[in-house]
């Protein structure tokens, strides 16, 4: 949508000088218009990664936006960020790094010895022969399988939730297109991805391996960033929605940004100020204004 | 009888009794076959102590499908329901007591705590509307949803309207069900920690799950569908035990020509040309027909009556790793008279319901810790009645029968601990010292004492790993993937072979259903003339 659509603008209230915005109060706030001159189309409250692509994605298509910002330091690896936001927002050439280890975990036993994760399956899977030749043999197929179920639950991941009341056109082609995908993982993994996204992680990799410190490697990532433990339920879902798109299986996704996590905060940033976006830091958003039931885009006051 | 049959049914528990009476009542030649000398499987009355009678097992019901009733006319063959009344939850020095008169609950409630009671009459109402909204489920036959024949979802388009009619926010709930904990579930109405802890039990039955894994929400619901049917409100049971259900059922299917034998172990399934053509005895006897439905669980059926090499690799596996792990033990007491609880102490109404053991959400919780590790519960959860209060010939004049539902007791012990052998006797202290607590005369009166560990339950019964339900009530365990993915329309591979029993949809109680569906399905499968 291109800048200055009159509809757009009306729809966010833009032009009630009755509102309490920026210019009524005198706080320090959001610049009041964009290079356009007029006022502008989107504000993005917060610019973490998520807020940031947003704004890039909105940019690209036209939207004058104002993000606010404030530094994201919690995050130390990226590998659940998808292929296509680098590619459509061409994060590479605005300086995106990606550094993919060969080894995805290093897991040091109470025993002294230890387990590794590689990227390459087979090269776990001869690894993992020293310490049950059983699991070395299932090992493969387990990488495949959580591939297999990790690619759907990326179409997943870039699907809109369905409104389960009034589905819309766009609702019933969306579910027609996972549809697809699903029929696309044959009868056994269909079957099995019904059956293993309500499990508990314990009992899903109880069902390849024998090995108690290879169940806890891999069963980590059912848990991580959750409050259930790796006999919870759902925990399995868990698992493979971590491995949704990218490079997944079984030994998980340790994709590392070439200058930390900052510096896919600074391609991003790159990415949105090339499309004629702005970014204002140390601008903490203390509400938003409403009127009418619709947020003004003009209606964002600043708490500093 | 000699010669062919329609069908021959392996098991004469409830579902297979069922499905013997509906197939008898299509006009099919059937029999039905029990390994040991009495009917019933775990729906069972058994004399264990002299004149001292139990539900050895199952010891109420409420789930028990109210057209089954109708259909089989089983009032006229003896069923006869008595009502338990409320839940008592007796405290260290309180107690918290719901029963079946609104009013009084209110009043219990409100002691406690206001806000608590307005959630109350709120939560069942929403739990009723919720129940009446997925109760259709419980009687079709699930579909294959990677399967390509649209007609297999008919049976669900109803239940999808319905669930579209549905306001917003009931929708919401109906997701939260399916996902949520108990304890987390019920924590959005209620506050009273007793009020939660025991409602939320009525989640973990039969499951090795705790009331704060998700997921037992929905078990919550599956026990809140026999309430609404009207038939008989609430948990009762039956004249002279579960057995009674049974023996009812059985006289039923008698009376429609079924033929059902007991002490006719089954040692396996025959089978010719891809198809169930009978099976053997343990006797040697064959007993031929041109269907096999089997009322015992998947993995005995799949894994050890049918021989080797007649099954795929790949669903011999699915079969393999069915949960069963059974997580619960009874404890069947004869006492001299009747316990006192510190808390209400006397003879009362009180006694006449369920007696819940479930203090905190904390002590629920703990005592699944201890089964996670493979332990008995040190402070186990129990659900106790006493029968005889309002079924008197359970027991000689004036003694009491006491049935104590007990979890958890995980079947696969830490081998630290040594055996169920070994452990009985201490977790049947347990029992009784998680009694005393609130009601010390408890050790003075008993009599006689049976402790059933799932090891027992698994020897006695025949369920595998002792699980009440043949198989978890997981979520993945249910509704198309129940017993396997795939195969959840009551036929694995084999031709000809059928379940009927718990393991297959919509799962475990005395419920009954499952038996029905098959024996409906399976005229309609074979393009058999339903006379």
């Amino acid at each position: 949508m291109p800048a200055g659509n009159g509809a757009n603008r009306e729809a966010a209230g833009v032009g009630e000088t009755g509102a309490a915005g920026v210019g009524e109060t005198g706080a320090a706030g959001v610049g009041e218009t964009g290079a356009s001159g007029e006022p502008w189309d989107a504000v993005v409250v917060g610019a973490g990664h998520n807020g940031l692509v947003c704004a890039a994605y909105l940019a690209r298509a036209g939207w004058e936006i104002a993000p606010g910002f404030r530094a994201p330091a919690l995050a130390h690896t990226v590998g659940r960020l998808r292929p296509s936001v680098v590619r459509e927002l061409r994060l590479r050439d605005h300086g995106l790094s990606l550094v993919a280890p060969e080894i995805r975990a290093f897991v040091p036993g109470d025993d002294g010895s230890a387990i590794r994760l590689w990227a390459d399956a087979e090269r776990t899977a001869e690894e993992l022969r020293e310490r049950s030749v059983h699991d070395a043999e299932r090992y493969v197929a387990f990488d495949r399988l959580t591939r297999a179920l990790g690619r759907f639950m990326g179409e997943l991941a870039t699907t809109v939730p369905p409104d389960i009341a009034a589905p819309s056109l766009g609702d019933a082609l969306a579910g027609l297109r996972l549809g697809r995908s699903f029929r696309g993982l044959g009868r056994g993994d269909a079957r099995t991805l019904l059956r293993v996204l309500p499990m508990a992680v314990a009992d899903f990799v109880a069902e390849a391996f024998t090995d108690d410190g290879l169940r806890g490697a891999i069963a980590t990532r059912g848990v991580l960033l959750t409050a259930m433990g790796p006999w919870s339920a759902g925990t399995a879902g868990v698992l493979l929605a971590d491995g949704a798109g990218n490079d997944g299986g079984a030994a998980g996704q340790s994709v590392h940004v070439r200058g930390g996590p900052a510096a896919l905060a600074d391609a991003l940033g790159a990415a949105l100020r090339a499309s004629g976006g702005t970014i204002r830091t140390d601008a903490d958003v203390a509400s938003v204004l409403e009127r009418d039931g619709r947020a003004s885009p003009r209606s964002i006051r600043s708490a500093c | 009888m000699t010669g062919r049959y329609d069908a021959v049914i392996i098991g004469g528990g409830h579902n297979g009794l069922v499905s013997a009476a509906y197939l008898a009542r299509a006009g099919m030649r059937v029999v039905a076959l029990e390994r040991r000398h009495i009917l019933g499987g775990a729906a069972v009355t058994e004399e264990v102590f002299p004149g001292f009678r139990y539900s050895v097992a199952s010891y109420v019901v409420s789930l028990l499908r109210p057209e089954i009733i109708r259909e089989l006319n089983l009032p006229r063959h003896g069923l006869e329901i008595l009502p338990l009344d409320g839940t008592f939850t007796p405290l260290d020095g309180d107690y918290l007591w719901r029963v079946n008169d609104h009013g009084r609950t209110m009043r219990e409630l409100r002691r406690w705590n206001l806000v608590d009671a307005e959630a109350y009459e709120e939560y069942g109402q929403l739990m009723v509307e919720m129940a009446r909204f997925i109760k259709p489920i419980l009687s079709v036959v699930p579909p294959d949803p990677t399967g390509l024949d649209p007609r297999q979802f008919l049976p669900l388009a109803g239940l999808l309207r319905t669930f579209q009619r549905l306001p917003e926010d009931r929708q919401a709930v109906f997701v939260q069900l399916m996902t949520m904990s108990a304890a987390d579930f019920l924590g959005q109405w209620f506050t009273i920690d007793p009020l939660i802890a025991t409602m939320s039990a009525s989640g973990i039955i039969g499951t090795f799950q705790g009331v704060r894994s998700p997921g037992t929400a929905y078990v919550l619901l599956h026990h809140y569908m026999g309430e609404i049917d009207g038939a008989f409100r609430a948990w009762g049971i039956p004249r002279g035990g579960t057995g009674g259900v049974s023996e009812a059922i059985a006289s039923a299917a008698r009376a429609l020509g079924a033929e059902i034998r007991t002490e006719a172990p089954v040692a396996r399934i025959l089978v010719g040309g891809g198809r169930a053509r009978g099976v053997v005895l343990e006797s040697g006897e064959e007993v031929l027909a041109d269907a096999v439905l089997s009322s015992i669980d998947a993995r005995q059926t799949y894994l050890r009556l049918l021989e080797p090499g007649n099954l795929d690799p790949a669903f011999e596996e699915e079969v393999g790793r069915i949960k069963f792990r059974g997580s619960s033990g009874k404890v069947n007491l004869a006492v001299d008279r009747l316990p006192d609880f510190t808390s209400l102490p006397g003879d009362g109404e009180h006694l006449r319901g369920a007696i819940s053991f479930s203090g905190s959400v904390d002590d629920m919780e703990l005592a699944y810790d201890d089964a996670k590790y493979g332990r008995w519960s040190r402070r186990p959860y129990i659900d106790m009645i006493i029968p005889t209060l309002v079924d008197p010939s359970m027991a000689p004049p004036g003694k009491h029968v006491i049935s104590c539902f007990v979890q958890y007791a995980p079947y696969h012990l830490d081998p630290a601990l040594g055996s169920w052998d070994d452990n009985r006797d201490a977790f049947g202290d347990a029992v009784v010292d998680r009694i005393a607590e609130v009601a010390p005369n408890i050790r003075e009166i008993i009599l006689h004492r049976q402790v059933l560990t799932p090891f027992d339950i698994e020897r006695r019964f025949g369920l595998s790993e002792g699980n009440i339900f043949q198989g978890e009530l997981s979520l993945e365990q249910l509704f198309f993937n129940r017993p396997v993915p795939g195969y959840a329309r009551f036929r694995g591979p084999v031709r000809d072979l059928w379940l009927c029993g718990s393991a297959t949809h919509p799962g475990g109680g005395i419920m009954g259903a499952n038996g029905r569906i098959a024996a409906l399905e399976l005229p309609r499968a074979t393009g058999r003339k339903v006379v």
